[in-house]
């Protein structure tokens, strides 16, 4: 690791010697690499436009397919797209306190997805007690709920936390 | 081990364990054991004790809750003993007693019922026609919507919506220093089981408990009105029993001896045991049906529509309109006739030809008559003031009429018959589909209206005109229509999902052997194999065991009776139909036989008619906690048990 770092930080001073046009090419590539230059990582701004999507398709999902009249249930559904904007919009912000905000946003999302499955859990475990078993097509439907909303819900945020808290996203962000 | 190593474990051990604590935790909490039930001998004793103790006074030197010469029981009980007098099918009292052993607590609740107003105003040849119910209280838990860290955690609505397990959990709480009680039947009755309506998109669904209005209830049970809410409620569970019918001593010339009198019948929720399932118990239960049905035959030939069977209240069959369905006077008309054929009864013919008249006559008003197109006569049944005739009402007086006709070999209704058969025809597009709906003033048919059972009804109807004329024009109808109503599954994924097809199946094999179609049993066996993954089986759900057989969805929702019965009806002909194939499915048989067993428990017969008001004997309610009646849920059930009766006893 100290050898790469070493080798990054030599590299500017071979750029100071003539070379020939194919060489150049080489070295504006070179430029473009993300780990050379984080402005120009593309991740940051995939990632954010998608939470952003994603915020909206929740947000329209929870209004028009699934309304639901429990309060609680509503504050915990919308708590999804909510922190889903967050993570995108510090995404997008960039900067270290844009890092921050994705990363909080990102794992609040991550935090919302777990109690939901927690609810589902402790949820089903209650119907089997007061009524002596849950069955096999509720169980399936349980799995199926919490397959999706792990497909549906947390993958974004595991993938996009994993990549802040990277060096290269880290660094997209400016954070050192 | 790094620290890297001890996260990755963390994070990969800890989630599932917290998950299975929480499980452990929510399950442990809520669960209430099944009760250990007191066996024949014991309910016996207890109910000994109890009459003893009400009548003329425990003699003397008999041990307390002992009946004079029995022996009391001795055990120790979870919670209070609760006997409910049932007299002329309705609650006339109850008492409570508790006390750590079983023979004191029926001592104490014995004096108490000895000294109740309503029990010693009643004549002794009531007090002995009444029905004792005892209620032990084995075990008690919290309930869901009013334990504070669940209902936290939980997902929202799911705790107070399913919070009891109906008609088997009953609730309890401290009010006033003195605990209350609100017994499985009482919630039942109070019709507070199924008061949730979850979804705005189905209105009309409901499930779930209501858990304040039973708060409630029980604050008006402790006549503390207006007084604060109970701040714990409990559920709890019972063995219940309640006395047989034959549970006297018998006429005074010559009574029982105590050996020969019925033993209390063990109740759960709300049900004695079935009787066995045999073609003779099948038969008698489709008679029973059946004289339910006449008993509830006006003299209009109108059905009393509906029944309710907690407060005796029945639908007025004098009055037109209203909620009455003339599909299902037909329907209901067609399984008389079908009984008839079976048995023979005689006492079935005048009602039948009754419920005839009534349709004749709305017929003779004209309102939806006339001549088709081709210049054939035709004739559509409608109701008094109805602008549209629909097609299933006239499909099934069509059935009801060919079954007449099968089973006496009168055609006295036959031109009827052929002139209303005349309409279908004319209402089956030439791909086999039917218009479903008519307007009879316009005399046009509705090309868009599509209703559930009606393209069934009517091929089963063109069915049973081809087997009383022979004419091959209605087999040919009858097929084309088949094939449209089999086809229409063509589809990915088909044989996954099927919709209400009963009347299909029973078209497919009522059409044998003039249309013989491999499709059609293969689409009916794949029905049943569809319908087969919703029947639980024994063990399959313990607490919910007497739900085997049933169609059922999950143990939390309550089965419907009518769908055990009206999948039976099509699963027998999807049986007889594999049978005329040469390839008949034993697991179809199996089914019917499972289904068949669930509806003889439902019935109300003379062991489980202790809390019915009026004439209910042979009725089918809605469900184990539904005691409203309508005719139709007694024409499908008895309907299944007269046809499987012909070969339930034979067949393997």
């Amino acid at each position: 690791m100290a050898a790469r770092r070493a080798k990054q930080r030599a590299r500017p001073a071979a750029a100071a010697t003539p070379t020939s046009p194919s060489a150049a090419l080489r070295d504006r590539r070179v430029d473009r690499d993300p780990r050379r230059d984080p402005r120009r990582d593309l991740r940051r701004w995939i990632y954010g436009g998608l939470d952003v999507a994603f915020a909206a398709v929740y947000a329209i999902a929870i209004w028009k397919v699934i309304p639901n009249r429990l309060p609680s249930g509503m504050i915990h559904l919308w708590t999804f797209p909510l922190a889903t904007l967050v993570m995108g919009a510090g995404t997008l912000l960039g900067g270290r306190r844009g890092w921050w905000i994705a990363v909080i946003g990102g794992s609040a999302v991550l935090l919302s997805t777990v109690v939901l499955i927690f609810r589902i859990v402790v949820s089903a475990a209650f119907l089997a007690g007061v009524y002596g078993a849950f069955g096999k097509a509720a169980a399936t439907f349980a799995l199926v709920m919490v397959a999706l909303v792990v497909e549906l819900v947390a993958l974004l945020p595991i993938v996009q936390v994993k990549y802040l808290m990277t060096r290269a996203g880290r660094r997209a962000h400016g954070v050192p | 081990m790094t620290r890297r190593t001890v996260a990755l474990v963390c994070v990969w051990t800890l989630p599932s364990l917290v998950f299975l604590a929480a499980t452990a935790i929510a399950y442990g909490s809520f669960r209430i054991a099944p009760p250990d039930r007191l066996d024949a001998a014991e309910r016996t004793a207890v109910m000994a004790a109890l009459r003893a103790g009400p009548g003329e006074g425990a003699a003397p030197g008999v041990a307390p809750g002992a009946a004079p010469g029995g022996t009391a029981v001795h055990r120790s009980i979870h919670g209070p003993l609760a006997v409910t007098v049932w007299s002329g099918g309705r609650s006339l009292l109850r008492v409570t007693a508790a006390a750590a052993d079983l023979a004191a607590a029926t001592a104490a609740a014995a004096r108490q019922l000895r000294d109740h107003p309503a029990w010693r105003t009643l004549a002794p040849s009531d007090r002995e026609l009444a029905r004792l119910q005892v209620d032990i209280v084995t075990g008690t838990g919290p309930l869901g919507g009013h334990s504070s860290w669940f209902d936290a955690v939980a997902v929202p609505g799911i705790a107070d919506m399913l919070a009891i397990n109906p008609g088997v959990d009953g609730v309890a709480a401290e009010l006033d220093g003195k605990q209350v009680l609100l017994l499985p039947h009482e919630l039942v009755a109070a019709r507070l089981l199924a008061a949730r309506r979850p979804s705005s998109v189905f209105p009309d669904f409901a499930m779930g408990a209501d858990v304040d209005s039973i708060a409630q209830l029980l604050i008006a049970r402790a006549g503390v009105a207006g007084g604060p809410r109970p701040r714990a409620l409990v559920r709890f569970r019972t063995d219940s029993f309640v006395e047989a019918p034959g549970h006297g001593p018998g006429p005074a010339a010559a009574p029982l001896p105590a050996a020969d009198r019925a033993a209390p019948l063990m109740l759960y929720r709300g049900i004695p045991p079935a009787p066995r399932l045999s073609a003779q118990t099948l038969r008698d239960a489709a008679l029973r049906g059946g004289r339910y049905l006449v008993a509830h035959l006006a003299p209009n030939g109108r059905y009393v529509y509906e029944h309710d069977l907690w407060t005796g209240t029945a639908s007025d069959a004098s009055r037109i309109g209203g909620a009455y369905s003339m599909p299902r006077h037909a329907g209901t008309t067609y399984f008389l006739a079908e009984l008839y054929r079976i048995t023979r009864e005689p006492w079935l013919l005048e009602p039948i030809q009754r419920a005839f008249a009534h349709l004749a006559d709305l017929l003779a008003q004209g309102t939806c008559a006339g001549t088709l197109p081709d210049g054939a006569a035709f004739d559509c049944v409608s109701d008094r003031g109805e602008a549209t005739a629909a097609l299933g009402s006239t499909a099934l007086t069509v059935v009801a009429l060919a079954e007449y006709q099968r089973a006496t070999g009168d055609p006295h209704y036959l031109p009827l018959a052929t002139k209303l058969a005349a309409w279908l025809l004319y209402m089956q597009r030439p791909d086999g589909s039917f218009r479903h709906l008519y307007d009879i003033r316009a005399r046009k048919p509705d090309e868009n209206a599509e209703l559930l059972y009606y393209s069934g009804e009517a091929a089963l109807a063109l069915a049973r005109m081809h087997a009383i004329t022979g004419e091959a024009r209605y087999a040919e109808a009858a097929g084309r229509a088949l094939d449209w109503l089999v086809d229409w599954y063509d589809f990915f994924m088909a044989g996954f999902f099927y919709g209400e097809e009963h009347w299909t199946c029973i078209a497919a094999e009522a059409i044998w052997p003039a249309v013989k179609r491999d499709k059609y049993m293969e689409f009916c066996h794949g029905y049943g194999a569809f319908l087969r993954a919703q029947q639980p089986e024994p063990g399959d759900h313990p607490d919910e065991d007497d739900y085997a057989g049933a169609y059922s969805v999950t143990p939390f929702v309550v089965p419907y009776n009518t769908p055990a019965g009206s999948r039976t009806e099509a699963m027998i002909s999807a049986y007889l139909l594999g049978k005329h194939h040469g390839s008949p499915d034993r697991r179809v048989a199996g089914q019917i036989r499972a289904a068949l067993q669930y509806v003889l428990a439902q019935q109300v017969r003379a062991d489980s008619n202790y809390n019915v008001v009026g004439q209910g004997d042979g009725a089918i309610p809605g469900s184990p906690i539904d005691r409203n009646i309508r005719i139709d849920y007694v024409q499908h059930v008895c309907s299944a048990m007269i046809r499987a009766s012909e070969w339930v006893d034979r067949d393997p």
